[in-house]
């Protein structure tokens, strides 16, 4: 059934296949969900399960994500962010739609979104810069009561049961999806982009073992948050084995502190926050590591 | 089922990958098909990108509803109309509403210099007629003529009555033909 005039149809023939993402595009996506989902909110469902596959890849350019997101994520578990990523399903199914995002640190240091943009992209809009300021409420999901003013309008205007099939929330269970698995390796070879095979497999390998890093450093921070000091510590002794050298020491250090002094260990802790202060005087850490350990 | 053009529908899987939809299995089957409708749901150029990663974090976050292709699909699906709706009302708020140019407008393909302005400038000219649409009747058509969907799959994928997605989809052409009518007409005028 088609009964457009030609004019029409040769503007629509014309743009069908004009809105093809390139492979750059995909990985560009991929790394900023990568950043903002998974990492931030340190989860430890299903998602992080395909991570591996994710972090194949990442390049050496999200590794500074990563540690700036890690590093943030610390100032939560310090008990001084408001911004605890929604670990909890209810957060995220009240907010489908508006998601925090992580933009600025107390230092103003900005949280870079991990989509690098194209050069069109920086006279672009982005609603959520817009939306929210930069203050740490734009760090809150925001008020369940307030969903997306899209769906409210969209709601208004169904009159069959479009609105509700739109709702995730009344899928029913019933069967799970059916999609092939991708794996890692045909990921990386689907984008040549990357410059030479050696290096690409390289950067990838490092960015691989960057997630599992910071992932293994999130569980550590929700244990800080939920008072688990002395699990937290077992598990910063065992990720400095396994993450010897690797990319997140210094957080790790400033984890370990906290911990110890949230386990009443002050003066070991004291000591190691003082030569982590001193070694690590700009850390963006550096204020709550003295505050958690009650020095000056 | 339904599957976003160009999409193979999926081969057999191994049991386990069938319980546990990966993030990434769900990325790599939606992604083109996320990318291209948010274009042609009226996200400017500049901001499909985060408007693609903001639909991805929602679905990775709720990875666990993804249940079965069809609903899957839809559950995506609904993302990207809000998120889209989302990046819209941004764009007119800021006056930037169809004013997607010939510059930003993706590489159409064409090998012929001439052509590829051509077709550049069909693009632009196809954004800027879509955005005289309503929302609803807007999909429906970029649905059938651009992801090459039957009416009974949209009505599927909208969970809208068949006969709604025919009458929207009917209304869609002849408002889009009378964009075009006066966007010739104009061109007449000023030549």
């Amino acid at each position: 059934m088609n009964d457009m005039k030609e004019d029409s149809q040769a503007l629509f023939d014309i743009a069908r296949d004009a809105h093809e993402p390139t492979s750059r595009d995909r990985e560009r996506v991929l790394r900023g969900v990568l950043a903002r989902g998974a990492i931030a909110a340190g989860v430890t469902s299903a998602t992080v399960g395909s991570a591996a596959a994710k972090g194949a890849l990442v390049t050496a350019r999200t590794a500074a994500t990563l540690k700036i997101l890690a590093g943030f994520a610390l100032l939560g578990a310090a008990g001084t962010g408001a911004y605890r990523a929604s670990t909890s399903h209810q957060a995220a199914s009240a907010v489908p739609v508006a998601m925090p995002r992580p933009r600025k640190q107390d230092d103003g240091r900005e949280l870079v979104r991990a989509s690098e943009r194209q050069p069109a992209a920086d006279s672009a809009p982005t609603p959520a810069a817009s939306a929210s300021s930069n203050t740490p409420e734009s760090l809150k999901p925001r008020a369940p009561s307030s969903p997306s003013a899209s769906a409210v309008e969209r709601a208004a205007h169904e009159t069959t049961a479009t609105a509700a099939a739109r709702d995730e929330s009344v899928l029913a269970p019933t069967q799970a999806v059916a999609i092939p698995a991708a794996p890692a390796l045909a990921a990386t070879q689907s984008f040549p982009t990357s410059a030479a095979p050696a290096a690409a497999v390289s950067a990838s390998a490092k960015a691989v073992t960057l997630t599992r890093e910071a992932r293994a450093l999130a569980e550590v921070q929700r244990a800080l948050r939920e008072g688990r000091s002395a699990e937290a510590l077992a598990m910063l002794a065992s990720q400095n084995r396994e993450f010897a050298g690797g990319g997140l020491g210094q957080e790790r250090e400033a984890a370990r502190i906290m911990a110890l002094c949230a386990a009443g260990r002050v003066a070991e802790g004291r000591a190691a926050a003082e030569s982590f202060l001193a070694a690590n005087a700009g850390s963006p850490v550096a204020a709550h590591i003295r505050s958690s350990c009650g020095l000056p | 089922m339904i599957l976003p053009r160009s999409q193979e529908p999926p081969t057999a899987v191994p049991p386990l990958a069938r319980l546990l939809p990966t993030f990434r299995a769900v990325y790599d089957q939606y992604f083109p098909f996320v990318w291209r409708m948010l274009w042609r749901l009226g996200v400017l150029p500049g901001s499909v990108a985060d408007a693609a990663q903001d639909v991805f974090v929602v679905v990775d976050r709720r990875l666990g509803d993804l249940h079965g292709p069809e609903l899957a699909q839809s559950f995506i699906y609904g993302i990207v109309v809000r998120v889209a709706g989302d990046y819209r009302r941004v764009q007119r708020r800021k006056g930037l509403a169809g004013t997607a140019d010939t510059e930003q407008v993706p590489d159409s393909g064409a090998t012929d210099a001439h052509q590829h302005v051509e077709h550049k400038e069909a693009l632009a000219l196809l954004d800027r007629l879509l955005d005289e649409l309503n929302e609803e009747r807007r999909e429906v058509l970029v649905l059938v003529q651009l992801e090459e969907m039957s009416v009974p799959q949209v009505a599927e994928l909208l969970g809208a009555n068949v006969n709604t997605v025919y009458t929207r989809l009917r209304r869609a052409r002849e408002d889009f033909e009378q964009a075009l009518a006066r966007h010739r007409a104009r061109e007449r005028r000023q030549p």
